[in-house]
């Protein structure tokens, strides 16, 4: 007792109970902001090596972009892209994408060696386009694979349809001036997100030209010359913060992957050991590469088939695997449907010489 | 009460500095905020439907016979299906259309279907055999060839047009392989393998041009607008029949020039077209490519063909009648029906010449008198030689003499011999093709 009260003394005068309270409050201030609100500033760092824009990516790419948006310590991001664009619609998701994060947090856009028609329509998202010197940037337009024949093909004989149309959409005509529209679109929203920096004519715009960096920031398609360095920067000015970091977004979201297949495939792997499966796996999920998940389904599909189902549930991992896809196959989609089922052939696409 | 405000005022450290540290922090790390710019959106409202303006025409084409060769001999890359709605224009018109070669096995032709009256021929693809279809032809329709024209087809060809008055069309799309230029460039015509666009005003695509400007012609009569939907450009010394305008550019200029899609040549013989869509349904019913198509068919249908005595039996129309000079031909007489059957000429032997149909007449020398009106008019002598415009008299002895008599009314041959041998002689040689090698002149042939 003693020394308890020896102690309560000793605390409670006035010096010393100064210096406590205010270790106290420094720590409940350091905590509250780093820890609670607002957190020490970061800036997200996306990366898109080349990569052709597909549905696939796309859902990669927004799972990126979704990660540093309810990330709330990163206050802007920078997204170092080269794409050739790809797919129309996985192309326009990604922008619509891109706009929805500008509306939190600043997009930067870092362009890589190519950023060409979908992807430059993903770039227009951004608040802030950098270029490189050489960067092949544009390509505005749209590609429509086959529209079908000049002469609108005959009724068949083995297939029912309501309407004109309904089999294959409409004749070619019709998916000609769909193109048309979409052209428009793409090249009208372009004339709106660049505004008065644009010095370049609509025609032009159209002509689906690709230009280098350099003449692209002369034109306005870009707005300046500039790296990582200037990007980060960049975004970091956009977000009003300072003596910020950065945060490498893809490895944050690969790490989140890979813990969400331990999470599965971790009672799997105890199931399986001793049948051959373990043998040829890695040590540990960490040490997969993104890419590697998809190899590891299908190894864990012959294995089921080879041995005794102990997997029923496993099909529910399709939806959650960003590179394993979602759904069968365009070809057996239908098993037995008396013709071939398209895949959309709308593309967003640069198909042209690259650096 | 000071020593008790004092002594928790103490208290007061720990939030107050909690505070500072925190609003230190903020000014260290945060020195604004983020404005988000408006986002545009892809406006559909301000992104209307394209349409194009689909047209009628209702046309009362003149009847005549004839036929029209079309070309399935060299790889032509069109489909069976694209061409038929135009080539039904031509039988319209009373013309039957004949394939050259076998359309099935022709490049992009996949499928076949006879309409009117055409016809399969043989799939030989000599220039023999294109020289001989041509024989029979008023017209000749060339489409988008991958294989190139032999030099002797080119010179068949050449012939047809520059001799005998044919009509030729050349078709080739720049969207589609072709080797068109050799034939083409015989008559002055090259197609360019650009292809034309108009990025400011155009049917539903860049690529679909409008041709407004046209030198006037019966085959642009009526025209004020058309639609070309995957048209090149194409040079003939002969000059365009139909100009692009300043909006439209060809990918191998870079700045604006005068562009011809439709051209021809030899006096308007040739018609050259850097286009095929605008034939195809429904391309071919918008504006007025409905009023280019019909005009393309009358120029196709046309009567300009010349028909000389090798031709034969060609020059005939459907039905002819044969005259003998004397019973003892009656042989010869069923030997030319059969011929004449031969090449779809319906005959018959008669006594009595009907004035208002064509003549097969066989004789002797001796039986001159009866056709001597059209021997006087080819120049023909028979009186105690033979001779002609273009050889030297020769003795009658073991000869035989053929003459064709062309008016607008008929067409009359005459076959007159020494001898019945002789005359069978001649019809032999009908038969074979070899009496070619007896012409002294258009119309007159010595054997």
């Amino acid at each position: 007792m003693g020394f308890f009260s020896a102690l309560w003394r000793f605390l409670a005068t006035p010096l010393v109970a100064f210096v406590l309270l205010a270790a106290l409050g420094a720590g409940l201030g350091y905590g509250v902001f780093f820890h609670v609100y607002p957190q020490k500033p970061k800036i997200g760092i996306i990366d898109i090596p080349f990569t052709v824009i597909t549905d696939r990516s796309a859902t990669v790419i927004t799972s990126y972009m979704d990660y540093a948006r309810n990330r709330s310590d990163i206050k802007g991001v920078v997204i170092r892209l080269s794409t050739p664009g790809g797919g129309a619609a996985a192309s326009e998701r990604l922008l619509l994408e891109t706009q929805k994060l500008r509306e939190e947090k600043p997009v930067v856009i870092r362009m890589g060696g190519l950023v060409a028609s979908g992807g430059y329509m993903m770039s227009m998202g951004g608040n802030y386009l950098y270029a490189s010197p050489s960067s092949l940037v544009g390509n505005v337009g749209v590609i429509l694979s086959y529209p079908g024949p000049y002469v609108p093909d005959p009724p068949l004989d083995h297939v029912v349809m309501t309407g004109p149309d309904k089999l294959y959409g409409g004749d070619r005509r019709h998916f000609v001036a769909i193109t048309d529209q979409l052209k428009r679109a793409f090249a009208g929203m372009v004339v709106r997100e660049r505004g008065d920096l644009l010095r370049l004519s609509y025609d032009e715009l159209v002509k689906g030209r690709v230009y280098a960096g350099v003449e692209a920031v002369n034109l306005g398609m870009a707005d300046e010359i500039g790296g990582d360095t200037e990007a980060v920067a960049k975004a970091a000015a956009l977000a009003g913060v300072s003596n910020y970091g950065t945060v490498d977004v893809n490895a944050h979201v690969a790490r989140e992957f890979n813990e969400t297949l331990r999470w599965i495939y971790d009672p799997l792997l105890l199931q399986l050991d001793g049948q051959g499966v373990s043998g040829q796996l890695p040590g540990s999920f960490d040490d997969l590469p993104l890419e590697s998940s998809t190899q590891l389904r299908r190894l864990l599909d012959s294995e089921r088939e080879q041995a005794p189902p102990v997997a029923p549930d496993l099909e529910v991992t399709r939806n959650i695997l960003p590179h394993g896809g979602i759904g069968p196959g365009q070809d057996e989609a239908l098993p037995g449907f008396p013709m071939k089922i398209n895949t959309p052939n709308i593309y967003y696409l640069y198909v042209g010489p690259s650096q | 009460m000071l020593d008790l405000l004092n002594r928790y005022s103490v208290m007061l450290v720990f939030p107050a500095v909690a505070l500072g540290v925190f609003i230190g922090a903020l000014f260290y790390f945060y020195r604004g905020n983020y404005d988000a710019p408006p986002s545009p959106v892809l406006e559909a409202r301000d992104i209307p439907p394209v349409s194009s303006s689909f047209t009628t025409y209702s046309e009362t084409p003149v009847i005549r016979e004839g036929t029209l060769l079309v070309d399935a001999d060299h790889n032509n890359g069109y489909l069976q299906p694209e061409i038929s709605n135009f080539l039904s224009k031509v039988s319209a018109r009373g013309f039957d259309v004949e394939f050259l070669g076998n359309p099935n096995a022709s490049g992009r032709l996949s499928s076949f279907s006879s309409f009117g009256s055409s016809s399969i021929l043989g799939s030989t693809g000599k220039a023999s055999n294109l020289e001989e279809r041509l024989r029979s032809a008023h017209s000749f329709l060339v489409i988008q060839p991958a294989r190139g024209f032999s030099q002797e087809e080119i010179e068949a060809v050449y012939r047809f047009v520059r001799e005998k008055g044919g009509r030729l069309v050349l078709i080739a799309d720049p969207s589609r392989n072709h080797n068109i230029n050799p034939l083409a460039e015989r008559f002055g015509i090259t197609f360019r393998s650009d292809y034309l666009y108009n990025q400011v005003e155009y049917d539903l695509n860049f690529q679909n041009v409008y041709i407004r400007d046209f030198r006037p012609g019966p085959l642009t009569e009526g025209l004020n607008n058309i639609v070309l939907y995957s048209t090149g450009s194409i040079e003939s010394a002969g000059g365009g029949l139909a100009v692009s305008d300043g909006n439209t550019r060809s990918t191998f200029v870079e700045g604006v020039e005068p562009l011809y899609p439709i051209v021809t040549s030899e006096g308007g013989n040739v018609l050259a077209v850097a286009d095929l869509t605008f034939l195809i349904p429904p391309q071919s019913t918008i504006l007025d490519n409905p009023r280019l198509v019909s005009n393309l068919a009358d120029f196709l249908a046309s009567d300009q063909r010349r028909f000389d005595l090798d031709d034969f039996p060609h020059f005939f129309g459907s039905t002819a009648e044969i005259i003998l000079g004397r019973e003892s031909l009656l042989e010869a007489g069923v030997r030319m029906k059969g011929v004449l059957a031969g090449s779809e000429v319906a005959s018959e032997i008669r006594k009595i010449e009907d004035p208002s149909r064509d003549l097969v007449f066989l004789g002797l020398y001796e039986d001159a008198y009866n056709v001597a009106q059209y021997l006087q008019l080819a120049g023909v002598g028979l009186d105690n030689e033979l001779r002609t415009p273009f050889t030297p008299a020769t003795d009658k002895i073991g000869t035989a003499v053929a003459v064709l008599h062309q008016s607008e009314e008929r067409q009359v041959l005459v076959i007159l011999g020494d001898s019945v041998e002789d005359v069978a002689r001649v019809l032999g040689s009908l038969e074979s093709g070899g009496f070619r090698d007896g012409l002294v002149g258009d119309f007159i042939g010595v054997y």
